[in-house]
């Protein structure tokens, strides 16, 4: 019997093993997202990941590798079908328990989101500050989080100073100050030159390797290429094509 | 908690200073509309005041002839009481009338001798037969020429201007205080537009909704609480500036001293109070706030 890997069954087994096994902490089941009354962004989309891959999406622009992303985030909300994250139905909850969520995740969104009158660190401290944080805590936990994604010595730097490989560091080090387990990053490398777009992923991988679940949307071949190991989800046209 | 408050305050302030302009509209216009309520409101306490101790509506003030006897006194009131629409007749005697007057208005009344007469006040019930009691009053013996006065032109022109007062104040302030609140609404409005990247990154990082939006309710607060800071101020120069006028026509027209407190305490909350309720309409909208 021809069982490809697309086989909706397949995806549906590998899910129910996941949840046997008690590490899947993704899930998407029959997920269908429609902008507006023609747009439809994702048809049917079923997978899950579980606790500690790396993943990549990828697809071409308007695939809907974004949209999956935003899911997770609660930015959109699907038509039909449910998204589930570490056993919470992400796509039905309260609004007021969005905020907490998105506490759990780092979210590194494809254009930084970076404030350009704050300085590097500011910017940290200005996001830890909107959770929350008090003074003390931020003063105290800036340090590490720059020395993590390597920017230290570029605390004092305004956005506009640096180059496109700190500006996503910066914006990796922001989904950072939530300790989170789970990081969806949108076309990390889609500014970047080779060598930072290889910096950027062992960056992810890095962080990956100390715990978290990385998703990571792009259509960088060469990316692809370099970091051949992780798992490969192929979007095409709101469609899973290859799982 | 302090700390908190420090990082929602600071917001609010800085969406202020770089929305300097649009801060500045809704200033003015919140100031204009507190300024004309609120002056409205005060001009309207004084003058009221002042009518108050004016006869009323309902009474009648009979002046009466220095001779005459206590028995000619007692039947003439006994007459007026049994008058359609009269309700009671009281004896006030010159003496009594001087020591109120000269309680009421103590630097008018000093180092003169009392220049009144006897008179009755007589209560009406019925304001429609103020007419025909005056009439019937006024052909009495002991009672002076042009004896009897009742809603006087000064009563009338007070209460003309008391209506006037009402409907110019609260047509010209309501419109202020429309304009001011479109303006405020939008302030708020222009800062989310202005302030999008910082909101989109709170929410993205997982900041709650009130720390979102409280800067917002702040900033409307300080909009409305400022204007109706420097509408006190403004009113304090109009009664100055009133009581230097006045002072031409020393006469019996005094400006009334104005309640300090009361004047910035209610304008102050009121206006904050406003800013409060525009902010918040401001940031229901959902457009503007992921
Ligand atoms: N906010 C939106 N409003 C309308 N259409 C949208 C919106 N966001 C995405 N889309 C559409 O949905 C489809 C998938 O978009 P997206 O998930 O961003 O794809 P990708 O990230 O792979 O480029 C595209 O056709 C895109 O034009
Ligand atoms: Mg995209």
């Amino acid at each position: 019997m021809g069982l490809s890997l697309t086989d909706p069954n397949l995806i549906v087994l590998r899910g129910t093993l996941g949840f046997l096994a008690g590490v899947a902490n993704i899930e998407f089941k029959g997920v269908c997202v429609e902008y507006g009354k023609y747009v439809r962004a994702l048809t049917d989309v079923s997978f899950t990941v579980e606790k500690g891959e790396f993943v990549f999406f990828v697809g071409r622009t308007g695939s809907g590798k974004s949209t999956i992303l935003k899911l997770l985030s609660r930015e959109v909300q699907p038509t039909r079908g449910t998204v589930s994250f570490d056993g919470l139905d992400v796509s039905n909850m309260p609004e007021r328990d969005v905020p907490s969520l998105r506490r759990r995740m780092g979210i590194v969104p494809q254009d930084f989101g970076l404030l350009p009158r704050k300085k590097a660190w500011e910017n940290i401290g200005y996001a830890m500050r909107a959770v929350g944080k008090r003074r003390i805590e931020v003063r105290k936990a800036i340090e590490p989080i720059l020395e993590n994604v390597n920017l230290a010595h570029r605390a004092d730097a305004f956005p506009t100073e640096m180059s496109g490989g700190e500006q996503q560091r910066l914006a990796i080090a922001r989904a950072l100050i939530n300790s989170p387990q789970l990081i969806l990053a949108d076309e990390p490398t889609g500014n970047l030159d080779a060598d930072h777009s290889i910096e950027i992923i062992s960056l992810l991988q890095e962080l990956n390797q100390q715990g978290a679940t990385v998703l990571v949307a792009t259509h960088d071949l060469l990316v692809l290429e370099k970091f051949s190991q992780h798992r490969v989800v192929t979007m095409e046209k709101g469609q899973i094509s290859h799982a | 908690m302090l700390d908190r408050l420090e990082f929602l305050v600071s917001e609010a302030f800085t969406a202020l200073r770089r929305n300097t302009w649009m801060s500045f509209a809704a200033i003015t216009t919140s100031c204009m509309a507190l300024f004309l309520l609120g002056g409205m409101a005060f001009a309207y306490r004084g003058i009221a005041g002042y009518a108050e101790t004016l006869p009323s509506k309902l009474e009648v003030r009979v002046f009466l002839v220095d001779k005459r006897t206590d028995f000619e006194t007692k039947q003439a009131m006994e007459q007026i009481g049994k008058l359609k629409g009269v309700r009671k007749v009281a004896l006030v005697t010159k003496a009594e009338a001087w020591a109120k007057l000269q309680r009421e208005m103590p630097d008018i009344t000093k180092g003169i001798s009392n220049p009144l007469p006897d008179a009755f006040n007589v209560s009406l019930s019925d304001v429609d037969e103020a007419n025909k009691v005056a009439a019937s009053i006024r052909k009495m013996p002991i009672v002076e020429k042009e004896g009897v006065k009742y809603e006087g032109e000064t009563q009338a022109l007070l209460s003309q201007t008391l209506t006037l007062l009402r409907w110019v104040g609260s047509a010209l302030g309501g419109l202020m205080l429309l304009t001011s609140a479109v303006l405020i609404y939008n302030a708020i409005r222009m800062t989310i537009v202005a302030r999008r990247r910082e909101i989109r990154i709170m929410s993205l990082v997982g900041a709650t909704r009130s720390t979102i939006v409280i800067p917002l309710l702040i900033e409307g607060i300080i909009q409305g609480a400022i204007g109706g800071l420097i509408a006190s101020f403004l009113i304090l120069a109009g009664h100055q500036l009133l009581i230097r006028l006045m002072a031409n026509f020393a006469g019996f027209i005094r400006v009334g001293s104005l309640p300090l407190v009361l004047v910035f305490g209610s304008l102050v909350a009121l206006g904050a109070l406003y800013g409060l309720i525009c902010s918040m309409f401001a940031v229901r909208d959902p457009r503007g706030i992921a």
